[in-house]
């Protein structure tokens, strides 16, 4: 982000509306509409041809209490947190109300305990882009961040927009071959410019998540609705399953890998250890679709949607099943070498075409079952099979356990 | 303004003051479909953290400065009128354009500019009394008048705001623990805010009933218990005190009293310290738990098994300025304190005291070689807390001293009030962007426009000939605020002039008389049960005292009176027999005699008399 702070004046007015003279502080003009800051602190909005400005001068604005430093702390736990949208933190500038993103990370020495004494965090702002718009091209530049962060720090943090965030942590995941230490997605429901914002707990934990002795992917974000405890979830196993709860994360038929509080780091479950070095495979194949079934849905529509595609990864009812209408079209995809990948619909559980005769036949048109690999994830990953893998092999690698994507039990 | 050396003293000046005056809302919450009433089912809890420096811009705000250095967590617990929206999980709705149009009537009614859109704001509050940790709040006039039997009182604005966060219970001993449920947060609020126009206590209860008026005359007030809240902004020249949350009109007028006299106090007091020299040494607490090894004090015995010590400091040039006829410098200590969850302080002008005695007192004091008007302050702590504290109570003492008295401070029953906080810096608020604008199209100008405020005298009229009660108790009724009350209560009895008499007359004589209070819930139950059985007056209020007195529930207290009452059967075969035995003829009193020999169940002498007229 520029800073553009220096140059900032503010238009301090003295104006007549609705009878009345008095101060204000002109903040914009809007198809018609003129923002004013009264002294109060209140903003009101009129037209403009309602306001007599009587008087007009420039202010300086307040300087912003801010830091440009990208280095905290020189403790030993060293930790890279490489920016890529979603804020860290923000200013509020109350002269004018304006509300802007901001990298300074100084408010980690209050909100971390014994942060300078226990790390050292440093800060790479890399791009600034709203969770909807991000892409495979973006995920596979992330990765390459994230591999010259291991190389200098034991873990790295990634800062990313919720509503994407599971995407892109599996991605990194599986295009992690091998990984030196913990890559923590860290992320926040309620934006920093809130004293209430989820951030500062989020990334507190995610700065010891990035500490431990673990080698695996993972999302950082709060247990519960409280701040006192925040989970670390397998990036692919993970889902986005409210808009805007604190606790919207969850981990999909597994507990979180470890839990934050009171300062600490607990691990709920065995993770990987952390490799010697760390190897990445950054390539993607991005011909690959996710289609929800749903009752109207046509033999039409769905071969118009795969046209171009190599995989397609259905959403089926249940255990996994489509209408029988589209068997017949998913037999000539699969046979012009098209692979269509089952998941369910249900998010929670696994897919089983053996109890049903529907999804017996799916099985004999060619359809490649995914168990109980979260859908989503089932989708990043057959981007990243076929375009490291044999296409031969495509079936056996997506049925194969590469990064924790697939359990092969569910715990009651 | 650390030395009163340097610059001019402040000296006292006119009295000014202005009034925040808030009234609650009824139907929909501000921003979202929750009902602005709770039947008081309390669901989950939860705990959050606010930071204050998260939105800082280098302003320094006294207030959010103070609520970091206690370092406080905030336990929330949801209720059934609260949602997402409360707990600050989901992004609010759209604004109650209802509680809109109401702000936009009120603040026609006071002859303020109205505005054309309606743009929300936040308004950061960290004490965590919002779970956003800001409270949104919108202008929708300003600049208004209202004339006054002693001129005219000006109005600053009258916004729409939500009302925060109720604090339930605040453990003194874990000072980061404060339970907020959040039945009340998100009602929407109108805030009416005057000049500091007002000339004294008694016109200030004036100008606060006329705007009352005004508000209850929109039919839109919730009437509950805490639903006015009134704060008082007052000056005597030695910076502004806002006294806040006072709930009842008859509050005003003391509190208004009694921080005049307060502030004069203080000020002899600072210029006594003054003459002496000033503050020579700052406060520095220090461990002296040795001197008090073989207490006998409960308290110090209670204090040592938790852990804490006594920790003593010299409080320089105050002795006798912290308590003696006149002066309470030590209450003003204690109430900092508090503020950082303790019990309080000890000192020299009220010990020895407590179980301590002036041995183990004067022990203390040698060690600390005080100066022959020093004082010496005691506080049961910890050490971190007394380290605080000795920073607290040394800023604390200086700003005094510099005749600076500016802070919040809240109301107690008698009038007096508490030190709550410094006053926050300027308003730090910033648009609130989930919230669109609202343009308040001409069909709402129009009905905004229409709406007339009714006087007290027309609202008493009116209730006078509704519910068929003299026009004395509807004028008691209106100018006390109970007009909602009342119609609740009327709905329940269905009989007005039953109606006026409890509330009026019954309740609070008993209340008086057995120094105790009903339980609101538990009292309509008992109402209706007596509505439904068909009770006589006398039935219904023997059952209300058997409730207040025994403490019993509503179906216990109707059970009991039941019981111990005539059925209606039972006096008739009584009043019958009297009757027959010494003629009809006989006297209401002497029949009432009689029939108290008869029976030791209660009954209603109106109803026997009504029987004996009956049987003639
Ligand atoms: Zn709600």
């Amino acid at each position: 982000m520029s800073d553009n702070r220096e140059s900032l004046k503010l238009r301090k007015i003295r104006f007549v509306y609705k009878g009345a003279e008095q101060e204000g502080t002109l903040i914009h003009e809007n198809s018609g509409l003129l923002t004013i800051k009264l002294k109060s602190g209140y903003n009101i909005v009129a037209e403009k041809g309602a306001v007599e400005i009587k008087e007009e001068s420039l202010e300086e604005a307040p300087q912003a209490r801010s830091s440009k430093d990208t280095f905290i702390g020189s403790g030993p736990g060293k930790v890279t947190i490489v920016a890529t949208g979603g804020t860290i933190s923000s200013r509020v500038d109350y002269s004018t109300g304006a509300v802007t993103p901001s990298n300074d990370i100084s408010f980690l020495k209050s909100t971390v305990t014994d942060l300078e004494r226990r790390f050292t965090v440093e800060l790479e702002s890399r791009d600034n882009i709203l969770s909807e718009n991000m892409t495979p091209e973006k995920w596979v530049n992330i990765v390459r961040w994230v591999k010259e962060g291991l190389k200098k720090s034991h873990g790295v943090i990634v800062s990313h927009g919720t509503d994407t965030m599971s995407y892109t942590a599996s991605a990194v995941s599986f295009m992690l071959e091998k990984q030196s230490g913990p890559v923590i997605f860290v992320g926040s429901q309620r934006s920093p410019d809130r004293p209430s914002s989820d951030a500062f707990t989020n990334i507190e934990a995610a700065i010891h998540f990035a500490s431990a002795e673990i080698g695996d992917v993972g999302i950082s974000m709060h247990s519960g609705n409280s701040d006192n405890k925040i989970s670390l979830l397998r990036a692919t196993r993970s889902r986005k399953m409210h808009s805007s709860r604190r606790d919207a994360f969850h981990s999909i038929g597994e507990e979180p890998m470890a839990f934050y509080s009171d300062g600490s780091v607990v691990i709920n479950r065995l993770s990987k250890r952390p490799d010697d070095e760390t190897v990445i495979n950054d390539r993607l194949d991005s011909s690959v679709g996710l289609m929800y079934f749903h009752p109207s849905l046509s033999p039409e529509d769905l071969m118009n949607y795969s046209e171009n595609k190599k995989a397609v990864i259905l959403m089926g009812t249940g255990l996994g099943h489509a209408a029988d209408r589209l068997i017949g079209p998913i037999r000539e995809m699969t046979r012009e070498g098209k692979q269509i990948v089952m998941t369910t619909q249900c998010i929670s559980g696994t897919t089983n075409l053996n109890v049903y005769s529907t999804g017996r036949k799916l099985l004999d048109a060619g359809v490649l079952e995914m168990g109980n690999v979260v859908p989503e994830i089932a989708y990043v990953k057959a981007m990243y099979v076929l375009a490291n893998y044999d296409f031969n092999d495509f079936g056996k690698i997506m049925k194969t356990n590469l990064r924790g994507e697939l359990l092969t039990r569910e715990e009651l | 303004m650390a030395s009163g050396e340097k610059g001019k003293a402040p000296k006292e000046s006119k009295v000014m003051i202005g009034l925040e005056i808030h009234f609650q809302l009824k139907g929909k919450k501000l921003f979202c479909d929750c009902s602005t009433e709770s039947y008081g089912v309390q669901k989950t809890s939860f705990e959050r953290i606010l930071s204050p420096t998260a939105s800082e811009m280098g302003f320094y705000d006294p207030a959010a400065e103070y609520e970091k250095t206690r370092d406080r967590k905030f336990r929330y617990v949801s209720t059934d009128n609260s949602c997402l929206v409360e707990a600050d999980e989901e992004p609010p709705h759209s604004p109650n354009e209802d509680a809109i149009a109401t702000g936009m009537m009120v603040a026609g009614s006071l002859n303020c500019r109205p505005l054309d859109s309606v743009m929300f704001m936040r308004k950061v509050v960290v004490d965590g009394s919002n779970t956003s940790g800001f409270q949104r709040t919108a202008v929708v006039g300003f600049d208004g008048k209202m004339e006054t039997s002693r001129g005219p009182v000006r109005i600053s604005s009258v916004c729409v705001e939500e009302d925060s966060a109720r604090k339930i219970e605040q453990d003194r001993k874990v000072e980061e623990d404060v339970l907020y449920s959040l039945d009340r947060l998100g009602i929407p609020l109108l805030e009416i805010v005057t000049e500091p126009d007002i000339l004294d206590a008694e016109h200030a209860v004036e100008v606060a009933k006329s705007i009352g008026f005004i508000v209850a005359s929109t039919g839109r007030s919730r009437r509950q218990v805490d639903s006015i809240r009134q704060d008082v902004n007052i000056s005597l020249g030695f910076g502004r005190v806002e006294i806040k949350g006072i709930q009842k009109l008859s509050l005003i007028g003391k509190s208004i009293s009694h921080e005049i006299e307060r502030q004069r106090n203080m000020r002899d007091a600072m210029e006594i310290l003054k003459k002496r020299g000033g503050m020579k040494r700052p406060i520095m607490f220090s461990e002296a738990g040795k001197y008090f090894e073989k207490t006998e004090s409960k308290m110090l015995k209670n204090a040592f098994r938790n852990r804490l010590s006594i920790y003593a400091s010299v409080g320089s040039n105050l002795d006798g300025l912290l308590k003696n006829d006149q002066f309470r410098v030590g209450k003003d200590l204690s109430d900092i304190a508090k503020a950082f969850g303790l019990g309080g302080i000890l000192h020299t002008d009220e010990l020895p005291a407590f179980g301590i005695t002036g041995k183990e007192v004067e022990m203390a004091r040698e060690e600390l070689s005080p100066g022959d008007e020093d004082a010496i302050i005691f506080v049961i702590a910890d050490k971190s807390k007394a380290g605080k504290l000795s920073d607290a109570f040394t800023s604390r003492i200086k700003k005094l001293s510099s005749l600076d008295f500016s802070e919040t401070r809240g109301p107690l029953e008698d009038g007096s009030t508490k030190f709550l906080r410094p006053l926050p810096g300027k308003d730090r608020m910033y648009p609130e962007t989930d919230v669109p604008i609202v343009q308040i199209g001409s069909d709402a100008r129009q009905r905004i426009s229409e709406f007339v405020p009714r006087s007290e005298e027309e609202i008493a009229k009116d209730l006078s000939e509704e519910f068929s009660i003299s026009l004395q108790d509807a004028r008691t009724i209106a100018s006390n605020f109970l007009l909602d009350d009342f119609r609740d209560l009327t709905e329940t009895t269905k009989d007005g002039k039953l109606s006026a008499r409890i509330m009026l007359q019954t309740i609070p004589e008993m209340e008086k008389k057995h120094k105790a209070s009903f339980e609101t819930g538990e009292l309509n139950r008992l109402l209706k049960i007596s509505t439904e059985m068909g009770w006589s007056r006398n039935t219904l209020e023997n059952a209300m005292e058997v409730m207040l007195t025994r403490k019993l529930d509503a179906k216990q207290s109707a059970k009991e009176v039941q019981e111990a009452s005539l059925s209606e059967g039972d006096l008739m075969v009584l009043v019958k027999e009297i009757a027959d035995a010494s003629g009809k003829e006989i006297k209401p009193g002497t029949l009432i005699a009689m029939l108290k020999q008869k029976t030791k169940k209660s009954f209603d002498p109106k109803e026997a008399i009504e029987i004996l007229e009956k049987l003639k």
